[in-house]
This record gives structure tokens, C-alpha cells and sequence, in this order.
């Protein structure tokens, strides 16, 4: 499956903006950007390695130096990189936060809401794009196991730096501290 | 507009496909290796990158209005580190020969010939990001991959210095990691 | 649209859905259909005599159930509309379905036991029986029945027994987290039973998450095959037979013990989550409370949310990924659509401790009811078991179930944290099936179909 890489899925998502609703989206997005509070719950969500939204503009990209088409409506698009099935990623994203999820797309045409999950999935399914290539530097890692890497490389460089100047039992006791430290990033 | 989180910047792309060519360009993209050889795995600083081709809008129903495309579209969407300007300068610099296959079945495209040209036309085709999450946003690829390592080996020396006294220990842990 | 609870139909509602017999003794006979009008006059009069969910007065000392796979319903005659009305997750069977379930090398279907899984299988019988003698009886008087209707060819059988105490081939005391479902009056919901609440309370799970036809935890119907009359008060069984392997499973303790400085049976418990006599670790960290065991309104009452890191029941551990509960980010909310009511009996006779491998084959007939296989049984192997991601455990598989390859490790949090290294495949798929449960009266709309 071409949206797939390793444990990394791919979801493109377009859907049109109703008229009017463009200041809005932008201010949500303008307070998904600095006020990260407001991405905890997200974040939590622990299994996406990079998301993004960006508007689509009437007049679309020329590609050489004339003037592009325009269209009728501004689109929404929504790219991310997460793991686990696509259906999974749908589900955590309707029960965990559904009013992001309603307030995100919510100015989109034709969205049935977040919850129940099955028109939502639809919905999605229904306004995605398939995958011609996609390409991830790190297939084999999720974004769980990139976080904890990162932990144990963090916690693993102090221990070295202290490492050298210590005797056997004192080595003992501060690798002790250490696993205790990382056993759950391992 | 936001095109970055942290370190994590976010490039995307959107060109039309020269009328006709479509097919060709998704028979092209499918046909490229996948994983580390991958034609975007000589670009640095990329986390993920992926090329989707939108061949028309689709219509939700009424009250909307019917929207069409005169053009399909080649989208390209890039996780990569650092600012924009020497990301671009890699990409075309890098990609060379599939930047000019690829996009070459846009409308417009100067070819990697033209390096200034060839990133020009990706910049004024670039749509701006409104909001970018990621999981990390502070750390850069090289520093991803190396973490990765580094746990898989300190995983596999955590399991077999179960149980070890302190000397031995002391002689595994130098062993294993102490300066070569 | 919301739906308010309803009351279950449970005349209608097959008994062992909504009920764990608790009859010792298990037989399943796996048939073909060769004539479908025959097999319809015998779906008839299984009909007549299946048991429902109603209540009983006294306990019977036996109980028959009817199960139908895709190609079963396609042989009786069902219509093509009605057909694709099913899910695909149904409708591929499980041994189409291995890449997802993990099951590959000796697991992968194309070594699974002649008349388990393969395209032939139409129908399930169950006979659950007090005793040996009385299962027998009622099993000749099956196959007589079968015999006189023609048109049916029995493929295969497999035979279950419980153990003594209750216990699986492991040594593990089994069946004591089953969620209660909403609206059947036989389930009182206990402590640690079903879907935690914010007051700290627990609640019956709604009963659409197990039988077909009533709100879900959504609030909404599930999707449900058509029509009404073949749907309603139905559900989805898995049946899959995991042969154990017992000699590895106490080689393998034996070994980890060496480092393991709590000692055997601590680390059998750190494994599963349970000591083996079922006391849980959540609540009794250090050693088995026989009380604690013994009380129904305390065996099951935790819910991790005061262990995150897993320092007494570890993360990975079997019984936490079957049901993380409250340890599940947002209190459960995920938890609550990925229940199933297991219904499994274990087969082959025990192996006595310090006994060598002696050739003969043990483990569990596993059977599951849920609305949806795919989001239900399936997630849970896949994700939950043969995976640990959505614990931050990287790949680590479920020590138990694990399609393992000997690479894997599991990991036992404490200070300091110990490694359970290789882990070695305990757990065999010999075969199994995705089946249709339907209910009283659709077994009957079966029966009467083709009348053209």
C-alpha cells in the first residue's frame, strides 16, 4: 500500500471551505500555533510524527509565471504522518477530541461531525487522497519509540560524561539510576 | 502561517500537471524505490516527504456548489529540519535527475539545470502551512536516527549485564561504550 | 441518533453470548453443507432446540449453540443482497486475515489442522455438557440427527475440558474479568468490571458492543448485517485453538528466574498481571491473597490509574493489554469500544509439573463474541498484543501470545528493571474461524429461505 512505510501511514486529506468560515479556521490555527495548551490533547495522541493543516487560497499555484485557475472555494488540507491503522488514527481522533476535530472541519462542506465515528471515517475516506510515493527516514520507528530514543540518548550521554571518572560500585549505582531512569524508553 | 514547530519545518508544494501527462507522472512516481532508496532519501534533513497527485475535487453535495479543476495537481509535502532556503537548494541540488522527471510533467518547470530557476519554482508554488504539530519538534534527523541506535544497544547491553557485579559491569559498560 | 438502553431480547439472544456456561465439558463439530434445502430442514430443528439467553430456573446439564461462516451462509442460500451485507473482516474469514492476527510460521494457516479454517467449514455446532457421559449422548444424538437429514458431512471435531480450579495449561487461574453487559439482569456490575467512571464507579458496557441490534457505546447501532430478521440480536464469534506449549513456557520462567531477583512465581505474576491463583498485582504487588481472590467485588476491582509506569502490574503484562483500563491516556475512552466476552474452554489433559515434554497437545479452544471483529478482536491481537506501541513499548509482543521469533524481550519495571530474554513462541494457532451468531429466530428466517 502506497501510503504506508514501515510502521509510518500517510493521510492527504482536501475539503472545501464554506465561504465565510476562512477567518475563522485561521484563527483557530493562529491559536493552535501559540497557545500550546491548546495541542495537549493532541500531543497526546502519541502516535503522530509530524500533522499539518494549511489553506488552499481561490487562485491556485500557475507553475510557470501565468496566473493560476481559480476556483470556487478555498480547500483545507490536512497531510499527517501516524502510526497504527488508519482506522485507529480516526477513532482516537473522534473520541479524544472530537471538538477540535468539529472546530478544525467543521467549516468544511459536507462534514457529518466527529461523533458517531462511522460517518466520519466516511467522510474522510470520502475527501482523502491515495499516496503516489511516500518516503520516511526512520520506517521501523514510531513516534512513541523516536520520543524514547531520544530520552534514553539524552539520559545515556549524561551517564557517560560522568562515567569516566567513576570506580566500579559508583558506576554500579549511577547505571542503577539510569535503567530506572529509561527502563520505560527502551 | 505557521511552517515550522520547533526545529521541524514544513514545505508543501502544489503544481499542475501539464494536460495529458497525468497518468505518466503516477505511473512514474509508483515505479520509484521505496525506503532507503528512495530518490528522497539523498535529500538531507528529511523526516518524511510524499508526492500525491490531485486529480480533481470532490463534491460533497449541496448546498455546495459543483468545483472543478481545469488542471490536475502534483502535491508535495516535505518534514524536513531547519529553514526553508537551503532545504530547497538540497532538493533540487539533490533529487537532480528525479526532480526533473517528476516535475517535469508540470507546467512551467525550468529544469534542475537552471538550479535558481528550479527553486524559484518550487517557492512560488509553495502554499503556507497554517498549523504544524509534531511529536518532536526539536530534534534533527541526524539526531533521530542516532538516538534510535543508541537505544537498540543500550536495550541489548541492559539484557546481558542482567545480574553482573560491579567489575564486570565497570568492564562491560567500558567495553560497550567507553571511547574506541 | 442516540438510543436510551433497552432491554435485551434474551429469548432470542443465543445462551452463550451473553452467558459463560460453565459446563466442564465442550465438543465442537465442524460441518459442510453438500444440500442446502437439507441443511436448512436442519437448521430448523437446531432451531428448536439452541439455547437462548432467557433465564434459567435450575442450570441444564447441557447446552447447544449454532454457529454459520460466510461460505455457511452462502451455501444455505442466503441472497447475494444479503451477503455483501456483511463485513469484510467476516466475510474474509481468519485465515485470510493472518497478516493482521500475526499469524505466521507455525501459526500461518497453511499448517493449521485439516477442517479448521479451510473454505468447507459452513457451520459450528457447540454442545457444552456437564460431564463426559452426558456430552457424549448428546453428541450421538447430533450426529444422528445429522445423519437422518443428509446432506450435511461432519469435517471435523475438537473437544474442550476445563481443568481443575479453573485454571489454563500455564497454571493460570482464568475467567475472572468479563464485562458485564448493560441490560442483561444476570451481569451485576462490580467493582473493576466493564467501563470505569469519573466518581470512580464502574458501569456495564452497553450491549451493543456484543450483540447486534442495540446501542453501542457510541450510542449508535452497529453496523448490522440485513435484514432486520437476520441481524438483530446476533454477533460475531471468534473461534481460534491455541495449543500451548507448556514445557517451554516453565523452561522459560526457570531460566529468567535465575536473574530475576523475586523469584519464580513474582515473575509468572509480572508476566500475566495475576499470580496464578488470580490475585491481582495491581492491588497485591507482592505476593497471592487468597481472601482477595475469593471475593468477587475485590478480585477485579483496580484499574491501574495509580501505576502508570507499571512499577506493580508491569505495562506489558498480559492481562493489562487485554484491558488497560484506566491506564489508557483519557481515562478509559479507548478502552471501552475494544471489549470482548470470552467464552473459551481449555482441551488436552494437563501436564503435571516437572513433567517432560510428553508429545500430547494442550491449550485453550479461545472463542470471543463482539459486534466487530475487526475493531474489537482483531485491534486487540494486532495492536495490543502482537504489538506494544500504543503502551510506549516499542514492538514488544504479549509474553504469552506473542508471535514471537525469539528476539523479543519483555521488560518488568522496577528498580532495577529486569528483561525477560529471548522469548520464545509460547502459543500456536492450529486453526480457527470467523463466525456468524445468529439469533433464535434468524436461524429459524434461515431455514425458510429459498423458497423459489
Amino acid at each position: 500500500m502506497a501510503n504506508v512505510e514501515g510502521k509510518a501511514t500517510a493521510i492527504t486529506v482536501l475539503s472545501p471551505v464554506k465561504p465565510g468560515w476562512t477567518l475563522w479556521l485561521r484563527a483557530l490555527f493562529f491559536a493552535g500555533t501559540h497557545l500550546t495548551s491548546s495541542l495537549e490533547k493532541l500531543q497526546q495522541l502519541s502516535f503522530i510524527h509530524y500533522a499539518r493543516w494549511a489553506i488552499l487560497e481561490r487562485r491556485w499555484p500557475g507553475g510557470d509565471r501565468r496566473r493560476g485557475e481559480r476556483l470556487r472555494y478555498r480547500y483545507l488540507l490536512f497531510e499527517s504522518n501516524f502510526n497504527g491503522t488508519w482506522d485507529e488514527y480516526i477513532d482516537a481522533f473522534s473520541e479524544v477530541v472530537p471538538t477540535r476535530m468539529k472546530l478544525i472541519w467543521g467549516s468544511s462542506y459536507g462534514f457529518p461531525g466527529p461523533l458517531p465515528v462511522e460517518p466520519f471515517k466516511a467522510y474522510i475516506r470520502k475527501n482523502e487522497f491515495p499516496i503516489e510515493h511516500y518516503y520516511s527516514a526512520y520506517p521501523q520507528a514510531t513516534t512513541t519509540e523516536v520520543v524514547s530514543a531520544l530520552e534514553v540518548a539524552r539520559a545515556h550521554a549524561a551517564l557517560s560524561a560522568r562515567a569516566e571518572g567513576l570506580g566500579a560500585e559508583e558506576l554500579k549505582r549511577a547505571y542503577e539510576d539510569f535503567l530506572f531512569e529509561v527502563q520505560h524508553h527502551l | 502561517m505557521s511552517d515550522s514547530a520547533g526545529q521541524a519545518s514544513a514545505l508543501t508544494v502544489l503544481a499542475p500537471i501539464e494536460p495529458g501527462r497525468e497518468e505518466a507522472l503516477r505511473s512514474h512516481l509508483q515505479s520509484l524505490p521505496s525506503g532507503s532508496e528512495s530518490p528522497l532519501a539523498s535529500v538531507p534533513a528529511t523526516h518524511f516527504a510524499r508526492w500525491v497527485i490531485v486529480g480533481q475535487l470532490v463534491y460533497q453535495g449541496p448546498p455546495q456548489r459543483h468545483d472543478e479543476l481545469d488542471f490536475a495537481y502534483l502535491l508535495f509535502t516535505s518534514n524536513f529540519d531547519g529553514p526553508l532556503e537551503p532545504y530547497l537548494e538540497a532538493l533540487c541540488e539533490k533529487l537532480g535527475e528525479t526532480a526533473d522527471v517528476v516535475w517535469g510533467h508540470c507546467r512551467g518547470w525550468p529544469g534542475t539545470g537552471d538550479q535558481a530557476g528550479a527553486e524559484e519554482y518550487l517557492r512560488r508554488n509553495r502554499i503556507a502551512t497554517s498549523l504544524f504539530v509534531s511529536g518532536y519538534p526539536q530534534a534533527k534527523l541526524g539526531e533521530v536516527l542516532a538516538a534510535l541506535e543508541l537505544r537498540e544497544r543500550v536495550t541489548a547491553f541492559a539484557i546481558r549485564a542482567q545480574g553482573l557485579g560491579s567489575e564486570a559491569l565497570a568492564r562491560a559498560w567500558q567495553r560497550e561504550f567507553g571511547d574506541a | 441518533m442516540a438510543a436510551t438502553a433497552s432491554r435485551l431480547n434474551v429469548e432470542n439472544i443465543q445462551g452463550a453470548l451473553l452467558r459463560g456456561y460453565r459446563l466442564p465439558v465442550a465438543r465442537y463439530l465442524f460441518v459442510h453443507v453438500s444440500a442446502p434445502e437439507r441443511a436448512r430442514t436442519f437448521i430448523g430443528q437446531l432451531a428448536e432446540q439452541v439455547s437462548s439467553a432467557a433465564p434459567w430456573s435450575q442450570k441444564p446439564e447441557w447446552a447447544l449453540n449454532a454457529y454459520l461462516t460466510f461460505a455457511g451462509l452462502s451455501a444455505l442460500g442466503l441472497p447475494e443482497s444479503a451477503l455483501e451485507s456483511f463485513p469484510a473482516d467476516f466475510r474474509d474469514g481468519m485465515a485470510a486475515r493472518a497478516h493482521l492476527l500475526g499469524d505466521s510460521d507455525e501459526s500461518a494457516p497453511e499448517r493449521w489442522e485439516a477442517g479448521l479454517g479451510g473454505p468447507r467449514v459452513h457451520l459450528m455446532l457447540m454442545l457444552s455438557s456437564a460431564g463426559e457421559r452426558i456430552g457424549e449422548e448428546r453428541r450421538r444424538s447430533l450426529l444422528g440427527l445429522i445423519e437422518r437429514t443428509g446432506g450435511l458431512e461432519l469435517l471435523s471435531e475438537q473437544r474442550g475440558s476445563a481443568l481443575a480450579g479453573n485454571r489454563e495449561h500455564f497454571g493460570y487461574a482464568d475467567g475472572f474479568s468479563q464485562p458485564p453487559v448493560e441490560g442483561f439482569a444476570e451481569d451485576r456490575p462490580r467493582a473493576g468490571g466493564g467501563a470505569p467512571q469519573k466518581d470512580g464507579g464502574w458501569r456495564a458496557i452497553r450491549a451493543g458492543e456484543f450483540v447486534l441490534g442495540y446501542p453501542d457505546e457510541e450510542g449508535v447501532l452497529p453496523p448490522a448485517p440485513e435484514p432486520e430478521a437476520l441481524g438483530r440480536d446476533g454477533s460475531y464469534l471468534v473461534f481460534r485453538k491455541l495449543a500451548q506449549d507448556v514445557v517451554g513456557f516453565r523452561a522459560m520462567l526457570e531460566r529468567a528466574s535465575a536473574t530475576y531477583p523475586g523469584g519464580e512465581e513474582l515473575l509468572a505474576a509480572k508476566l500475566v498481571g495475576r499470580f496464578r491463583d488470580g490475585t491481582p498485582l495491581d492491588r497485591a504487588p507482592d505476593r497471592p491473597d487468597p481472601d482477595l481472590v475469593a471475593d468477587p467485588d475485590r478480585h477485579n476491582d483496580f484499574g491501574y490509574d495509580s501505576d502508570p509506569q507499571g512499577l506493580r502490574c508491569p505495562v506489558g503484562a498480559h492481562v493489562r493489554r487485554a484491558n488497560p483500563r484506566e491506564s489508557m491516556p483519557f481515562r478509559g475512552k479507548l478502552v471501552n469500544r475494544h471489549r470482548m466476552l470470552r467464552r473459551g474452554i481449555t482441551y488436552g489433559p494437563p501436564l503435571p509439573e516437572g513433567s517432560p515434554e510428553d508429545g500430547r497437545e494442550r491449550g485453550v479452544l479461545f472463542m470471543c463474541f463482539q459486534a466487530s471483529i475487526k475493531r474489537q478482536f482483531e485491534f486487540v491481537q494486532a495492536q495490543w498484543f502482537n504489538d506494544g506501541n500504543a503502551f510506549r513499548l516499542g514492538d514488544d509482543k504479549d509474553v504469552l501470545l506473542g508471535d514471537h521469533d525469539g528476539t523479543g524481550k519483555a521488560l518488568i519495571p522496577g528498580r532495577p528493571p529486569s528483561f525477560v530474554h529471548p522469548l520464545p513462541r509460547l502459543v500456536t494457532v492450529r486453526g480457527g474461524e470467523y463466525l456468524f451468531c445468529p439469533s433464535i429466530a434468524a436461524l429459524r428466517y434461515l431455514s425458510a429461505l429459498g423458497g423459489a
